[in-house]
């Protein structure tokens, strides 16, 4: 949150979109809490599969298109697949993640010209994320 | 009665009568002339096992069958479980097909039931449906799990209902007849967990179900309860659990053995319910292609399955003069009810659609003969059969691909 206000100088009224493994991720979840307190807006994307289906109820909008939700972004926070905290299947193969929720120059040039890209660490990279991403200019 | 006029592959206008020169005139008098028909579930076996039918073979029996759009199912050998594949059917198809032809993926890599497959690359490579057809999933996690992921690509799973651990090695309707011949019997209990394990599971995820092939009265049953809470389910079934019984295995004949078996008169009462009142939404083939190889041996050792594209038509029509469908009823059961559930820009006459007709006389009487076939394979449950409904031509895309 401290990066956010640092970067953007305010957290209220900015749309942030969460990407990833919401279903496991303990990240999104003081995220959602903190920044929605802060005046934010939260979109949560991935598969259905790593959304648990509640997640409206928290008062976040929820996505399966991140070619979508990208353009709506002031920040995005990628996170990564907690294989170890996985149980069997979410998804087909992390060839088909990256397809359609993975972070690439490509994706990225759909979001706005001020977006600032966060990621919790430890990256998987080109997984979430591709490298020329991971160390770009707008991530912090 | 109206006058049709196709250009451009598309139907142009319906008018009474149309007037001026045309490149080719079909009179179609006394006949009918519907949307081409729609073949939900077919097996086409190619890859891997063209002594049984290829592409080609089975697009010609759907043309002859008067089906102008088929959708093949993935228990191909490899299995349709990669985009590859896909590519390889559509360009085959693009070839040598004289009918539609979209590919069903597979619901989990190498239908094991255990990991997912590449869902949504197998859409972008032109499949229309996800399934395991002929390998009931058996682990329901997996199954909430696919269904999850479809949602996000709006596919429908279709899902073969069966609990493989029930069923064992049972291999007809559990019964006076299994009983008798011996045979182990696979009970209509089967059917009706899964039935009602795939509504729990579409209720769960939101996601639509479409149950192939439901051959029992309690499918029906529990069906009609789940659409009247409206959810997103469909069901389709095929002529033979419609009009053929376990009684038909009486001399071990193989071509009366399919998965699900052939049920009882009373399953075959319900199902006819089932249709009157739109509980079953569709038919389908379920077209099964083996050669003499794969049937022509013991009951035990015998191939599951049945072939249906040349023979559909004029048995289904028997619903029609049962008074059980209407002409139109049929004629949605066929076309316009499949194209919905797989969201197919198919199965209507509206102007400016394709032009996928198929035209058959409702009264003329003919003799079902397998030696007539096109297709590759002979086994049907009919063959010697008399009917009414005669198959005078298939149109694909303004196409004459078939005509009597």
């Amino acid at each position: 949150m401290f990066t956010i206000e640092e970067a953007k100088g305010k957290i209220s009224g900015l749309k942030i979109l969460i990407v990833g493994d919401i279903a496991h991720s303990r990240v999104a979840r003081s995220n959602i809490y903190g920044l929605k307190k802060m005046g934010a807006q939260l979109i949560v994307c991935g598969p259905p599969t790593l959304i648990p289906p509640a997640m409206t109820k928290l008062g976040v909008e929820v996505s399966h298109n991140l070619k979508a939700s990208i353009q709506k972004a002031d920040v995005i926070m990628m996170l990564r697949i907690q294989e170890e905290r996985q149980d069997r299947i979410q998804f087909p193969s992390k060839k088909e993640y990256v397809q359609y929720f993975g972070l690439n120059s490509e994706t990225l040039k759909l979001a706005k010209k001020d977006v600032i890209i966060m990621h919790p660490g430890p990256l998987n990279r080109g997984v979430e994320i591709s490298p020329d991403v991971a160390d770009g200019r707008f991530t912090h | 009665m109206e006058d049709l006029l196709i250009k451009n592959g598309k139907i142009k206008k319906i008018a009474s009568p149309l007037k001026g020169t045309f490149d080719h005139v079909i009179d179609a008098k006394n006949c009918i002339v519907a949307p081409g028909f729609i073949d939900m579930h077919t097996h086409l076996r190619e890859p891997g096992d063209e002594h049984k039918e290829t592409i080609r073979t089975g697009a010609k029996a759907a043309a002859r069958g008067g089906f102008t759009s088929i959708v093949c199912m993935a228990n191909t050998n490899p299995p349709n479980d990669n985009p590859f594949i896909t590519q390889f059917i559509k360009l085959k198809a693009q070839e040598e097909a004289c009918v539609n032809v979209y590919p069903v993926g597979a619901l989990s890599k190498g239908l094991q039931g255990e990991e997912l497959a590449e869902i949504g690359s197998l859409k972008e490579a032109g499949c229309v449906a996800i399934s395991d057809d002929g390998h009931p999933v058996m682990n329901s996690y997996v199954m909430r799990k696919a269904l999850d992921y479809c949602r996000h690509f709006k596919l429908p799973i279709i899902s073969h209902c069966e609990d493989t651990h029930l069923v064992g090695k049972g291999m007809i309707n559990e019964g006076l007849r299994s009983t008798i011949l011996g045979l182990r019997g696979n009970p209509s209990a089967s059917e009706e967990i899964m039935v009602a394990r795939d509504i729990a599971l579409a209720e769960l995820t939101g996601s639509h179900v479409h149950m192939a092939h439901i051959s029992t009265q309690a499918a029906v049953r529990l069906i009609g309860e789940a659409k009247k809470r409206k959810v997103s389910i469909s069901c389709e079934v095929t002529p033979h659990h419609l009009f053929l019984t376990d009684e038909s295995v009486a001399t071990y004949d193989t071509h009366f053995k399919m998965a699900p078996p052939l049920r009882s008169p009373k399953d075959i009462a319900a199902l006819k319910k089932g249709l009157k009142e739109n509980i079953i939404d569709a038919f389908a083939t379920d077209h099964a292609p083996h050669s003499n190889l794969e049937k022509n041996v013991e009951f035990e050792e015998a191939a599951h399955g049945v072939i249906g594209l040349e023979t559909a038509l004029p048995i289904t029509l028997k619903l029609v003069e049962e008074k059980i469908l209407t002409l139109s009823q049929f004629i949605e059961k066929w076309t316009l009810a499949p194209a919905r559930i797989l969201k197919l820009s198919k199965g209507t006459l509206k102007i400016g659609a394709d032009a996928d007709i198929t035209i058959f006389d409702p009264t003329k009487k003919i003799k079902l003969n397998q030696d007539a076939f096109l297709s590759k394979s002979k086994n049907t449950p009919f063959h010697g059969w008399t009917c009414k409904g005669e198959v005078l031509a298939a149109i694909v895309g303004g196409k004459i691909v078939y005509h009597v």
